[in-house]
């Protein structure tokens, strides 16, 4: 009866260790509500991957029999071999967006640009911590604060730490609104949290929203061709939306299209949550600098505001700034919230979710620069 | 530590930051100049009208 207990005679304290993780990731979805949709899946794929002789991956059976595990498949087929998994939620993410308060405020796009600053800064300290190029790159994409796009970048650049990368990036979006008000409150006083700001938007006419996902594509891929898969795929599904003509398509694509994908995406991405990967001091200093990146985009943001506030004569509220990241609606409804506690009577949603819209197109712009400027250098 | 790759991050922040920001300036540029193009349009279809 030896063979029934191979299990757990193979069983090696790091891969309890990743049941212990998948068993908090779980936890989190359930009982906080932290991105669910993909810390559950991930949280059950850590412990199905984990399993001694786990059958969800490739192996070689006693006798030279070669079985086929269907997770390792999935990885192979929908992120190593075209990157279609991230690429295709972005229809899904496309579809959901409204970037009517963009359009009707647009120097709200300045935000979104400041508020990427975390990616650079934490590649700057992934490389001082010790990390190549690449990896380093790879993790400082968690500061797009946009998990398609970080999953999506180290699997072009082939980092080995793509499952640390993933968790990092959807836990700390799920995080934000408890990352980001601390940031905020750390580079901005209570009378700059006290500024009022009108809200006089210009008419977006049907035309305009329209042509609006059709020209962000051609910019974007004239300026950064690498973000043109991410960035077409957002706005091909941005278009489903506008266009007016095929709800049914664009409801498909908010709901059925973005559940499935996500589902499989958040399984899938377990592959790279094995133990003899995950387990390490790398891991950790990981989130570390994840935790960084989400923090410095908050402050780059900010400091954008207030260093535009020098030259205006209506200021604008520094906290629009630290929304331009790519976590939407969350980060607008945090910098909505805080206002709110500062001065009940001060909305300033309607500009925070227009930074917060552009937060998603400069994300995507950055994963393609990063790309494009780190395969240019090794 | 290596010297050469932390010149490469600061070489890929610059460029980086520069990049986006010149892509989104782009981007509001043409969007306000659409909005510009389509608020006179209105105003001389109501004139017509």
């Amino acid at each position: 009866m030896e063979f029934l207990l191979d299990g757990i005679l193979n069983l090696e304290w790091q891969q309890v260790v990743m049941y212990v993780i998948g068993i908090a990731l779980i936890w989190l979805a359930i009982k906080k509500e932290y991105e669910p949709s993909l810390l559950l899946p991930m949280g059950f794929g850590a412990i199905l991957v984990n399993l001694p002789f786990s059958g969800v991956l490739d192996q070689v059976l006693q006798g030279g029999v070669e079985s086929h595990g269907i997770i390792q498949w999935l990885f192979d087929v929908g992120i190593d071999a075209s990157e279609a998994m991230p690429i295709l939620l972005f229809i899904g993410i496309g579809a959901m967006i409204d970037f009517g308060p963009l359009l009707s405020k647009p120097s709200m796009f300045l935000f979104g640009a400041g508020a990427q600053f975390g990616i650079f800064a934490a590649i700057l300290l992934a490389v001082v911590l010790g990390f190549d190029l690449k990896d380093a790159a790879s993790i400082g994409i968690i500061g797009a604060a946009d998990g398609p796009t970080s999953i999506l970048v180290s699997q072009i650049l082939n980092s080995k730490y793509i499952g640390a990368i993933a968790v990092a990036a959807y836990s700390y979006m799920a995080l934000v609104p408890i990352v980001q008000p601390m940031a905020i409150k750390l580079v901005t006083t209570k009378k700059e949290r006290r500024i009022h700001m009108d809200y006089n938007p210009q008419s977006v006419s049907k035309s305009m929203r329209i042509a609006f996902p059709i020209v962000v594509t051609v910019i974007v891929g004239f300026v950064s061709p690498q973000s043109v898969a991410l960035v077409g795929f957002l706005m091909f599904g941005n278009l489903i939306r506008e266009c007016g003509v095929l709800e049914t398509m664009s409801n498909t694509a908010q709901d059925q299209l973005s559940n499935l994908v996500t589902l499989l995406l958040g399984i899938t991405i377990s592959f790279s949550m094995r133990a003899d990967q995950f387990v390490t001091v790398e891991t950790i200093m990981i989130m570390a600098i994840g935790l960084f990146a989400f923090v410095m985009d908050t402050i780059g943001g900010v400091l954008l505001a207030k260093f535009m506030n020098l030259f205006l004569k209506k200021k604008i509220n520094p906290m629009i700034g630290g929304a331009g990241i790519s976590a939407f609606p969350m980060s607008s409804r945090v910098i909505q919230k805080l206002a709110m506690e500062e001065d009940p009577s001060n909305i300033i949603i309607m500009h925070a979710a227009g930074a917060n819209v552009s937060g998603q197109i400069a994300s995507v712009v950055a994963g393609g620069l990063v790309i494009n400027l780190v395969t240019q250098l090794l | 530590m290596n010297v050469d790759n932390i010149m490469d991050a600061l070489q890929i922040m610059w460029k980086g930051m520069v990049g986006i920001f010149v892509a989104l300036i782009v981007i509001m540029l043409v969007v306000m100049l659409m909005s510009k193009i389509g608020s006179k349009n209105q105003k001389d279809d109501q004139t017509e009208k």
